[in-house]
Parts: structure tokens; sequence; C-alpha cells
């Protein structure tokens, strides 16, 4: 090749290769016409109309995995046409051979008796009489030929299009104007586990799946209360996915659970892939990073909030679940306190106290101290501190944000790479690099000291997205401490302090009992003994106060 | 009227929050100045006094079931007297809340920040207020009264450990510069208890105004207790000659305090404490004078009305050319124009008014029967 060449192909070599650039938006606006003209349709009498439009609306040339099964049936030797339609990979077909399939099409007692269906007989005057029910080809079906527990008459052609979606089976016949909606769904799931990322010591050890039902199942199971009510609705247009309201119907505040349907029924949006996103669109204050629920993946934590009188939002497809109204005690308190003797779990409430306090503001303060209220410091402690800073190149500042991104960095880096190598990215990030930036005098020791406790006590905080909040917001505070000391956090303190105070989860202020300030038994942060828990919090407004007897342990009693 | 409803702790601390904020700065000095080693009978007397003149006010108060002074002042002398009313008081407000801020940042800024310049601190508490207030008013006051647990704490524990610097024979002779100068002179230091104007203003603003009275006598009970514990710490800590020419003595009394070889200087956490009492102070204050400014005005656009307000309090801070006028201001005008607005003129307008309220009173009792 010679040079001329050579800068011709570099010139012309991508006008060859293929190129495929994405249109900004669709040119023709009437493509959008038939899938408009598809909605709001009714099944209607003729299968073959019924068929064409199955087939258009379903696009079941193009997908492999819909369906369409036509078929013969015979009821009482006449023979109707029929189809069935269903998602591959969703039903049971077992189900759906044995008792839709056989009992329409095969002959059998059922389809070809030619009797009339008799209602009730009795007999006067040694005349027997009886009476019979009018043929009608649909109550003959579902009476006697679907031996199906859950089977419903569906006229909409939407409402099939959702419930196909859904692992549904629907049975079209000739002559009828509506559909049959046949519940055969199953599909591989998730078998229940143990919780993945909120562990305790002596709890319960089961977590939340990912599918709905089985997650309203182990709530059933674990809470024997006839007045739980698990009300479902459907969130989304164009992937309309089920979720389920959880309470005691008894006992949690009517407002409440109205308000919590009001926010969820009212969300305009095409689809939701995640419970974070739900959490972020049914809460109060959108403009703080605070959260205003608490979202879990155990069991015996929502079926305890749900005693409590608050209500658990599921949603299908994720393994976590929604419990409002949140407090702030709420992401300070573990489900392991209630498991351990009371003094153990005020204890370790207070330390969780102390590191919230610590997360959100030690580095805060330690740039605050260093800078401007060095006499707190003892004198040889400073001495040694300004000896280890001599080297150090950076200002303390730029130190702290270096070192908080790093380890930010290494948490991040530590999520993503695959389990194995997780610990390994741990030692490399914290230890080596850790070891080998003090040793070059990059950062100082003691600051490494402060960054690895406040790293610490952010895991001691239960919740994982109050944690993250503390761990931005405390930027926040590094540089107030850095420009006005114990003025700027201070300042930082009263308007953080103001703003909590002005959140309120679904009408719940964020810093119930304390503010506004109530006096009532079983508000408090710290736990009573298990014989005294008499109470609701009464922040929740609950219709059922009372959780126990003022005597609750009668043995004692002679 | 409007959204912001008080509890019963809630109301008392805002009350507790003026004293308390008082007392760090130079209250003390000038109580213990009035009086000389006779500053703790003097400041039992006067939460005496306060008590039994908050037991006049509730009475006095009490034909106007869910109103303050503003109604009373409307009631007695129509709209011009309201207006008066309410001048006076915002003047007042404006007036204790920029020489109390000019002091506490002069205050900082030899402390903590001398190479920044006044206006500057000046404006960092002047946009937390404004802030805080934008979050709304009723969050300020639940703030607060979750603040007030550690502020009350720290001058408790301020006293708890000065208690081995302490010489008990400063508090002899025991009645000072005489009885006259103690009991006749020395009721001027009622002053202590200027919050006293916020319970003249709270009543509608409470979830339950039964709880009026309890709010009034606990909010003085522990304004008193506190003034009683720091003055007699003081008192006993220094000569009260000196006392009179020190600044901050509460500071200067931290500065002493240790706790073992570690803790040898914890007067920055002290301080820490207070600005978040400082904080709340001012920020009340501005809440105060919007809401009372609401009430008389009919204003619609409170916010803008706050920023004015945040303006013209920096203006009259900045006022004073030196910390002797700045000292006078605190010590002489605050303390006579305290007496003057909220011991003189609003008990006239309560007396007049309630004599009013009984005239009319009796005159409909009269036409019906």
């Amino acid at each position: 090749m010679n040079i001329k060449d050579f800068f011709y192909k570099l010139n012309n070599e991508s006008k060859d290769s293929h190129e495929f650039i994405l249109p900004n938006k669709e040119s023709s606006s009437d493509k959008l016409q038939p899938e408009k003209m598809l909605k709001n349709r009714f099944v209607y009498n003729n299968l073959d109309v019924n068929l064409e439009y199955v087939n258009s609306r379903f696009n079941s040339f193009l997908n492999s995995d819909v369906k369409i099964r036509e078929f013969l049936i015979h009821v009482k030797s006449r023979q109707y046409k029929a189809f069935i339609l269903y998602i591959d990979g969703m039903i049971d077909k077992n189900s759906i051979n044995d008792f839709v399939l056989n009992p329409l099409m095969l002959r059998t007692r059922s389809n070809t008796y030619e009797g009339s269906q008799i209602i009730s007989e009795a007999i006067a005057n040694n005349i027997m009489v009886r009476k019979r029910k009018k043929f009608n080809i649909v109550d003959y079906i579902l009476d006697s030929l679907l031996p199906h527990n859950d089977v419903e008459r569906v006229k909409s052609f939407d409402k099939i299009a959702d419930d196909v979606a859904s692992g549904n089976c629907i049975l079209f016949i000739d002559t009828v104007n509506f559909a049959f909606d046949i519940d055969a769904k199953k599909f591989d799931k998730r078998s229940i586990a143990e919780p993945k990322n909120e562990h305790v010591i002596m709890g319960s050890q089961e977590a939340f799946v990912e599918n709905l039902r089985t997650n309203t199942s182990i709530i059933r199971r674990n809470l024997h209360n006839e007045n739980l009510v698990v009300e479902s609705l459907t969130i989304g247009e164009d992937n309309k996915n089920e979720c389920a309201i959880c309470y005691l119907k008894n006992v949690a505040n009517s407002d409440l659970v109205s308000e919590v349907k009001y926010r969820l029924n009212n969300l305009e949006i095409d689809y939701l892939t995640s419970i974070g996103e739900l959490q972020q669109l049914i809460k109060d204050d959108i403009d703080t990073t605070i959260p205003e629920s608490i979202s879990t993946e155990r069991v015996d934590k929502a079926i305890n909030h749900i005693l409590q009188g608050r209500i658990v939002v599921i949603y299908n497809s994720v393994p976590y679940v929604i419990v409002v109204p949140a407090t702030f005690l709420d992401f300070l308190s573990s489900p392991e306190d209630i498991n351990i003797h009371h003094f153990f779990a005020n204890l370790l409430k207070i330390i969780r106290g102390f590191s919230f306090l610590i997360t959100l503001l030690l580095p805060g303060l330690y740039i605050a101290i260093t800078t401007y209220h060095c006499e707190l410091i003892p004198t040889g402690l400073l001495f040694s501190i300004i000896a280890s800073r001599s080297n150090v190149p950076f200002m303390v500042i730029v130190e702290i944000i270096l070192m908080e991104i790093s380890f930010e960095i290494i948490r991040e880096a530590g999520v993503r790479v695959p389990s194995p190598l997780g610990s390994t990215v741990g030692i490399v990030g914290a230890l080596i690099l850790g070891q080998a930036a003090v040793q070059a005098d990059i950062v100082s020791p003691i600051l490494i000291i402060n960054i690895a406790i406040t790293a610490i006590t952010s895991f001691a905080i239960p919740d994982y997205i109050f944690s993250f909040h503390l761990r931005i917001n405390r930027f926040l505070f590094v540089l107030l401490g850095f420009l006005a000391g114990f003025f700027g956090i201070g300042i930082g303190i009263f308007v953080y302090l103001v703003k909590m105070c002005s959140l309120k989860s679904f009408g719940v202020s964020f810093l119930a009992p304390y503010a506004p300030l109530t006096r009532d038994k079983g508000n408090g942060y710290l736990l009573d003994s298990p014989w005294k828990r008499e109470k609701r919090a009464s922040y929740l407004a609950t219709k059922k106060s009372q959780v126990q007897k003022e005597t609750s342990m009668k043995w004692r009693k002679k | 009227m409007n959204n912001l409803k008080l509890n019963y702790l809630e109301s008392a601390f805002l009350v507790v929050i003026v004293t308390i904020t008082h007392l760090i700065l130079n209250m003390p000095n000038t109580l213990i100045e009035t009086t000389g080693s006779a500053s703790i009978i003097n400041t039992i007397y006067v939460t005496v006094l306060a008590l039994l003149l908050f037991s006049i006010i509730k009475k006095l108060l009490d034909p106007f079931e869910n109103n303050n002074i503003i109604y009373v002042a409307e009631f007695l002398g129509g709209k011009i007297l309201k207006i008066i009313i309410t001048v006076l008081y915002l003047a007042h407000f404006i007036f204790i809340s920029a020489i109390l801020l000019r002091n506490f940042a002069e205050f900082l800024k030899i402390i903590y920040f001398p190479q920044a310049s006044l206006w500057t601190i000046l404006s960092a508490f002047l946009l937390v207020s404004l802030i805080v207030n934008r979050l709304g008013g009723k969050n300020i006051v639940k703030a607060n009264a979750i603040l007030m647990i550690p502020i009350l704490l720290t001058i408790v524990i301020t006293a708890i450990s000065l208690i081995g610097k302490l010489e008990f024979n400063r508090v002899f002779p025991i009645l000072g510069y005489g009885f006259k100068e103690t009991f006749f002179n020395g009721a001027t230091n009622i002053y202590a208890f200027s919050g006293i104007l916020y319970l003249l203003l709270i009543k509608p603003y409470l979830k339950n105004s039964k709880n009026f009275s309890k709010i009034g006598y606990l909010s003085i009970i522990i304004s008193g207790i506190y003034l009683v514990l720091i003055v007699s710490a003081l008192l006993m800590m220094f000569p009260y000659i000196q006392l009179g020419n020190d600044t901050l003595s509460v500071y200067l009394s931290t500065r002493i305090i240790e706790y073992g070889k570690f803790m040898q200087r914890t007067d920055a956490i002290y301080m820490f404490v207070w600005i978040f009492d400082f904080l709340s102070y001012l920020s009340i204050i501005v809440l105060f004078i919007t809401q009372i400014s609401k009430q008389s005005f009919n204003l619609k656009k409170t916010p803008l009305y706050s920023y004015i307000v945040a303006f013209i309090i920096f203006i009259v801070a900045m006022l004073p050319n030196n910390t002797t006028e700045l000292e006078f201001f605190e010590t002489t005008i605050y303390k006579y124009s305290s007496i003057g607005i909220v011991f003189v003129v609003s008990f006239i307008v309560l007396v007049l008014g309630y004599l009013k309220k009984k005239k009319e009173g009796n005159k409909i009792r009269y036409e019906v029967t």
C-alpha cells in the first residue's frame, strides 16, 4: 500500500463501513395510531375477530412466547370453536392441560350429558317436582367444565392484556362476548432466603423475595390476624406492576391508609422498577435526602411495624418493602433490639446515637478543632498532631476530602467487584493504600484514624439510605468546620435540626416524639422492658393504643 | 389567625431562651453591679416579683380569652393604639436583637475570628435566621425546645464545675449596698425577665390557651433558677467590683474549668452550645417580629418582610461605634427600655383594657337585666 492509498483509506474507510445513527424521534406519527386503536376494546361475539385482534395486540407473529392454541369445545354434543391465550414460561402447563383443555376438548360424561341441570327437587302428593336450570353455555362451562379454582369473566381487552402479561391464561369461546380469565400462574422464582443486608443474630432469618404473592403469603403466615388487610393496586402505564399495601384494619389509622392509597394511586408514570424510586415518589419533602420511609428486606421487621399500626407497601419484583410513616428514631433502631434484653438493646441504641453524631460530625469537628480551637487538645497531643502533619503538603481540608473520597471509592468498588475479590479490594484499598499514603506523607496518621472511625460508625447505622444521607452531609459539615470552626458547625447543626423538625412522613413529624414533645408512654427512643410496652406510639394515632394489659405477666400474681 | 400552634413546653422554652441568652452575655454583670454581694437575694427577690407580676398579667388577660396584648391595645384605643404598641414592640425587638447580636459577634470576632470583618459574622447569623424562618416558624420553636436541653445542661455543668473554685465569703455582706439598694433600686433588675414580653404575645399561638398560666409560671421559675445559679457562681467566683468591668463573665468562668489533664480548656465546647442558643434566640425574634407584624398590619408577603427585618437588625447592630457604646446600649438603654416597654407601657395597656372590658361587661349585664 502506498502513501496515497493509505491516506485515501484513512479518509474513506468509515464511509464504507456500516453506520447507524439513531433518529431523534420516530418520524412517522401515524405509526402510533394502531396502538391507540387497539386500546379500550371489548371482547367480540365472533371468535375470528377476537383471534385477529389478539394476534394484532399481542404481536403474536413476532412474539415467540405468546401462545395461542385453537381447539373445539364439546358441550352437550355440540361443538364450539375456542382458543386459549397465554405466555409460555409463565403458566402451569399441567394445570392448563388437566383442568382446562382436557375437560373441554375430550368427550367425557360431563360434556356429553344431554339432560339439564337440576337445581332443586321436591315430592308433593307423590309427585316429584324438579326445577331445572335453563341451558346456558357460559354457566355450564363455568359450573361443570372448568374445574379450576380461580376463573373470572372478563370483557375488556385491556384487563385481558394485563392479566396475560402477569401470567394468566385466557379462554375465548365462539359466540360468547367475554373471555374466561384463568389464574394458572407458575414461573420460576427465587425461594425465600436469609436477609443479605440486614443481619441479626437472634431474630428470624426470613427475607422477602421478588414475588409479590410470596411476600404477602410470608406476612400472612407470620401474622395470624383476620384484620390483616392486603390491598392490591397497580403502578405504571407501560409496565403495570402490582403493588400491595398491608395493614391491620383495627389498628392502623384510616386516614393514613387512605393517604398511602391516594399517593400510590396518583402516580402518573409509565414504569417503576425499583423500591427506591417508589420511596422518592411518595415522600413528603422532595428537597431533602433524608429518607421518609423505611425500606427493609426483613419479614419480622415489616410485621412488627404492621402490628404497631404502620403500613407496609410491597412492590412486585423487588425483595424490599417500604414501611410508612417513618421517624428519625426508626432509622437508628434495629430489628435485633427486641430480640435481646432491653438493657442491652438500649445500650446499643445509645451507641447508634453516638455513631450517628460521629458519622455526621467527626471530620468536621476534627477540622474545626485543629484549625480554630486547638486549645481543646492537650498540649502533648497537639504537638504530636502538628508533628504528624508537618510533612503533609496539603491543607487539612484537602487532606480530609481526599481521604473521604478515597474511602467512598473503595466502598463503591467493594460493592461492585465480584464477591471473592471484595475482601481483596478492602485490604488493598484500606490497609495497603492507607499505610502507603501515611508513609509517603500524603496524609497524617491521625486523619486515617479519623476517617476509619467515621467509616466504621457509618456501618453502625441500620438503615442504608439514612447512612448514605449522613455520608453526603458530612462533607457539608467539613466545609462549615473549615470556614468557621464550631461557629460554622453550630450553624450547620441548627439549620439541619430545623430542617428535620420541618419534615413529615405521611403526616407524622419526623422528629416525633421529641418535636413536638409528647410525654405519652411507648414513644421514646429507649426501649421499655417487654412487660412495660403497654402502648403503641401515640404519634401514629392508631385505632387501638393498648398493646398489652398493665399487668401482662399475670402468672406473677398469686 | 395563623398556623403557628405551640404546645406547653415549647412555649415555656421561648421565654427561657431569652433569659438564658442574656445570662450568657452581660446580664449577670449588670445584676451584680447594681446590688453587689446582695445579688443572690436580689435575684430571688426579682424572680418572686416576676411571678407576682405574671399572676397579675394573667388576671388582666383572662377576659380577652385567646387574644394577646396587641388585641387589647386595639380594643382599648382602636387601630391607632394597636399600631403604636406594635411599632413600640417591633422597635424593642429589633433593638434588643441587634445589640445582642453585635455583642455576640464582637465576642466571636475577638476570640475566634480576629481576621474576619464584623459584618461577615453578623450576616452569617442573620442569614441563618432567615433560612430557618423560611423553613417555618413552628419548626424553629420545635428546634428551640430540643436545643434547650443541652443549653440548660451546659449552664448547670458550668456551675457545678466551678464549685471547687468558689469563695463563699464573697456573698457577704449579705445585703450588699444596703436594704434600699437591694430591694428598691434592685427592683429594676426585674428587666432580667423581659422574656415576659413573649408571654404577653403568645396566647393566640397556643394549642391550648388553658396552659397559659402553667407556661408563664414554669418559664419564670426555670429562668429564675438559672439566674440564681449563674449569679451565685459568678459572685462567688470573681470579686464583684471586678465583675463590673468585665464582659462575658460566664464565658470567662468557663475558661478556668478543667476536667483532668486531658481537658484543660473546655470553653470552646460551651461556646459551641451557646452558639445554638444565640441562633435560636435570633430566629425566634425574627419569627415574632414577623408574626406580630402579620397580626397588626395584615401582612401577606412575610418572607420579603423577614428580609427587611433582618436588614434593619443588621443596620442597628452596626450603629454602635465601639464596645463602650455597645456596653452602654446593653446595660443601660436595654435595661430601661425593657422596664419601660414590658413592665410599664404593657401593664398600663393591660390595666386600662381590663377596666374597659369590665365596664363593657357590666354595661351588657345591666342592659340584659
